[in-house]
């Protein structure tokens, strides 16, 4: 059975009767003076009906309404026991460490296609604004903008850095892309101009200042020398 | 025959064999004479020729011996079987509300208790505890057809009466309530004792008691005490939010009761959703807030929000309150009184600080009035304390300092998941006599451990880099230096502890000596408030020394202040919190709130042994006896329970060392790749 289906029932019966009989019994309310709150019930069954314990008349009559929906009881999808997807919190440590392990194999894998058809290739790291200690006021105000926007707890900034950090020993340690990468982090440092638009997008001055790295880097390369023999 | 080939036996070559033949020809060879040829040399009966003899002794042989040993493995397993058949073993439930747990025991004695929140790593998990229950099976090593008793531990119908009559009530404010409720109450948990039977194969009556009982005999069985008055407050079991009750033996008795809505927990709730932490989670923030503030909103909250009478009793103005009908505790009347609440990421006000502060004050009160009615009631000179609000370690603390009871003991798990544990004893004891002792709870080391092997396979499949200490002393000493080298070391070592303090065997431990350790491990380690304070767990026989003790303190359920002569009385006046946070108070300025208290550990030698001595060895180093002690997680986490969520946690903040049974690992040389596949693993789970 549908759970919509007992939603709408349940609504129409509270709404039509449970509702104004509530509301008569709050008029004739009386209130005593006390000199403790403490109570001792007894707790005891008054009946059971359909398996269902009974502590007081008033319970029995609220429930009343609700007696046909137990015959259909059984039929509704049982969710209690069905096993929930685990909540983990994501510190900047455990989400980089996760994306540089998928970034490496992915490179490992590009690494032996380019290998498989002797080709070369380079992996450049992106220049990032957090890697700059001499930040420009436009720089600085990115950065604060960035920074009050919270991910798990975590600055933007903190994952960011601590990313770029994973992934720069991920590729040191490893044999096989330890020279085909290239750390373009922090090639703005020493050039006055604004070159950031956003903690990793640059403006025309840095793109040229890029292009003309990735250039010299492509010059310098097998590929060229083997295409001009 | 046997006298005779004795002197044969001891002659060499063709006599011995004369001897063979001689047997041979007995009609019938008995028993003595088997024996006999048994006892001849090797080299001796090899030369014997007759191959069909030959035969036909090591076919006799053969079948004595497995007759034997078919015989003892017959045995054997009759006695496991009526062993088991005789053994009472009782499975104790919580589940469907706050921090599901199961629990076994076997006669009485505690075998294993765990929360769900553990293995499933979502914290105070409240679905059906199935991994629990696998684990207290195991650990137990029955199946469920050798229970003689499942028990829940709340009355399903009288909490079913406790909904309609408060909704119906509040109608039409508590309709929308009313209907999810009902909805979730009539598809699913009404018959929750015999969906859970039928889900576990159980054939017999699922056993239930009510909420308040399971809290007091998981207060007063596992307890040291022959008799004892009960205390146990909570947000609400069934009807039932407080209570006072007496056990002697093996019987417990309710003597006084307050029921829905008047709630301390609700109370407290309140105050922490006002101030913007999590309801039913974040309640010990308000805790560790409230040194912070000035109790100047007390005649406040006591004209406006509740009646205190002199017995301890107490009633809630539901004017300011909205859980009786709705999601949150708090409504627009109680804002009205003390101004906007704060959000979550908003930081922490004055306001804030001063609220904490006062219905600290107010708890303080009622819990000291009603131990005060318990005392009379009952003329017990010992109290034991449950409930989820017995959690409240500083009131437990102010208990405790006025010498009302001469002894007070609190569950390590007072909370919804000791429940399972209380209402698994009270199936036992209610037709079980009750010797003091055989309940005992210990360090509440209950839950699962591994071995070395274990570990080291997980070491070994994720690449770790490790060294291996197998000499203990070795290995304590390693501990010290890299404590007193002002080094975070998580440690992870034997069973898991059963309730919600880490308590030497899952912890983060550090050196208390060191200025900077409370900050650094709240922001670089635990990822929480820098406010929050830290534990020290201490060595019993040198509490005198440095605390104002008035109880043993083995599950941190007190707090006490420190000695005055181990205080630094150059303390700056400022109403900034992270002012006050940095200043050193104390020669242990780790462990020191801000009001000179600390929510003490006590280590003893008979129930912590591994932990005493790793303190101890650091004692014996620094003259210092104790240690920081905080729960293995970080923020929002359960504490971790396997080798790989402790390798998780250690990878992913700045903790320094990680110390796995005898294995000890350190963060560098290790590749970046292994810490990526550990964090793959959890990723697939989600």
């Amino acid at each position: 059975m549908k759970l919509y289906i007992l939603n709408v029932y349940l609504r129409i019966i509270l709404f039509v009767i449970h509702t104004p009989i509530s509301l008569l019994f709050r008029f004739y309310k009386i209130n005593f003076r006390k000199k403790s709150n403490f109570t001792k019930k007894k707790n005891k069954i008054v009946f059971t009906c359909f398996g269902l314990d009974f502590y007081s008349f008033s319970s029995f009559f609220i429930f009343i309404f609700f007696f046909p929906i137990l015959f259909f009881n059984s039929r509704f999808e049982s969710k209690i026991f069905c096993s929930k997807k685990i909540k983990i919190s994501e510190t900047p440590k455990q989400v980089s460490s996760l994306i540089t392990y998928r970034i490496l194999n992915h490179l490992r894998l590009i690494n032996k296609i380019a290998m498989n058809n002797h080709a070369e290739y380079h992996f450049l790291l992106q220049p990032l604004l957090f890697n700059y200690n001499k930040l420009s006021n436009l720089d600085k105000k990115i950065i604060s903008n960035v920074s009050k926007k919270k991910f798990n707890g975590f600055n933007y900034q903190d994952y960011c850095k601590e990313f770029y950090k994973n992934l720069l020993l991920g590729l040191k340690q490893d044999e096989e892309l330890a020279n085909h990468y290239e750390d373009f982090s922090n090639i703005f440092e020493g050039i006055s101009d604004q070159r950031f638009i956003d903690p990793v997008h640059f403006g025309n001055i840095g793109q040229n200042e890029c292009a003309k790295l990735i250039g010299n880097k492509i010059m310098k390369s097998d590929l060229i020398k083997r295409q001009s023999l | 025959m046997a006298q005779e080939a004795v002197p044969i036996m001891n002659n060499a070559g063709g006599k011995v064999e004369r001897a063979f033949i001689e047997i041979s020809r007995e009609p019938i060879i008995p028993l003595k004479k088997t024996l006999t040829v048994a006892r001849l040399k090797p080299n001796a009966w090899l030369k014997v020729n007759n191959h069909k003899l030959r035969l036909f002794i090591l076919s006799l042989t053969s079948f004595f011996i497995t007759y034997i040993y078919s015989s003892w493995l017959v045995v054997e397993y009759n006695e496991v079987k009526q062993y088991k058949e005789k053994s009472n073993y009782i499975l104790g439930i919580s589940a469907f509300y706050h921090d599901s747990s199961a629990a076994i025991i076997k006669d009485g004695k505690i075998i294993a208790a765990v929360q769900e929140e553990r293995f499933s790593r979502t914290k105070f998990d409240s679905s059906y505890p199935k991994q629990s229950i696998d684990y207290c099976l195991q650990e137990a090593k029955i199946n469920i057809s050798d229970l003689s008793n499942i028990v829940y531990f709340e009355n399903t119908h009288l909490k079913f009466d406790r909904i309609l009559k408060t909704y119906f009530k509040f109608l039409p404010k508590s309709f929308s309530q009313f209907v999810k409720a009902l909805e979730l109450w009539l598809s699913e948990k009404i018959y929750i004792e015999k969906k859970i039977s039928e889900h576990l194969g159980w054939n017999k009556k699922l056993i239930s008691y009510n909420h308040h009982q399971s809290h007091a005999a998981s207060a007063f069985y596992p307890s040291p005490f022959k008799e004892s008055a009960i205390l146990t407050l909570d947000g609400v079991g069934e009807w039932t939010c407080t209570s006072i009750g007496f056990g002697k033996d093996n019987k417990i008795e309710s003597i006084k009761e307050i029921d829905y809505p008047n709630s301390l927990g609700m109370i407290y709730s309140a105050f922490t959703e006002f101030s913007g932490f999590k309801v039913n989670e974040d309640e010990y923030k308000l805790m560790g807030l409230s040194p912070y503030g000035n109790p100047k909103y007390v005649n406040k909250i006591k004209e406006n929000l509740i009646t205190i009478f002199n017995d301890g009793s107490y009633e809630l103005n539901l004017k300011y309150f909205s859980f009786q009908y709705g999601v949150t505790t708090i409504n627009k009347n109680f804002e009205e009184l003390f101004g906007v609440k704060r959000k979550q990421h908003e930081d922490i006000r004055k306001l804030d600080e001063d609220l904490a502060a006062s219905i600290q004050d107010i708890f303080n009160e009622i819990f000291i009035k009603l131990a005060k009615t318990a005392k009379k009631l009952t003329r017990s000179k010992n109290l034991v304390i449950a409930g989820g609000v017995g959690l409240n370690c500083v009131a437990n603390g102010k208990i405790a300092k006025q010498r009302i009871f001469e002894n007070i003991w609190v569950q390590a798990a007072p909370g919804d998941a000791g429940c399972s544990l209380g209402c698994a004893l009270l199936a036992y004891y209610s037709n079980n006599h009750r010797q003091v002792g055989i309940s005992d709870q210990k360090s509440s080391l209950l839950g699962p451990q591994y071995t070395n092997n274990e570990i080291k396979n997980i070491l070994e499949n994720y690449s770790i880099q490790y060294s291996q200490i197998n000499n203990e002393k070795d290995l304590l000493n390693c501990i010290s230096d890299y404590l007193i080298d002002n080094k975070i070391i998580g440690l992870f070592q034997g069973r898991m502890e059963f309730g919600p303090r880490a308590l030497g065997a899952r912890s983060i431990i550090g050196d208390p000596r060191s200025k900077q350790m409370q900050t650094n491990m709240n922001l670089k380690i635990k990822y929480r408030e820098s406010f929050r304070p830290f534990a020290p767990a201490i060595l019993e026989e040198c509490l005198d020394e440095y605390f104002d003790i008035f109880e043993k303190s083995p599950f941190m359920s007190f707090v006490f202040k420190i000695k005055d002569n181990k205080r630094f009385n150059e303390v700056i006046n400022t109403n900034s919190l992270i002012d006050r946070l940095h200043q050193s108070r104390s020669v242990v300025p780790a462990i020191t709130h801000v009001d000179y208290s600390a929510r003490i550990q006590t280590v003893s030698k008979e129930n912590n042994p591994l932990f005493y001595r790793i303190i101890e060895n650091f004692y014996k180093k620094t003259n210092c006896p104790m240690v920081i002690n905080t729960s293995f997680n970080v923020m929002g986490e359960p504490i971790v329970c396997k080798p790989i969520d402790s390798l998780r946690c250690f990878f992913s903040n700045e903790m320094d060392i990680l110390v796995l049974n005898n294995f000890v690992i350190t963060k560098s040389n290790q590749k970046i790749e292994s810490i990526g596949k550990i964090t793959e693993r959890y990723e697939q789970l989600k």
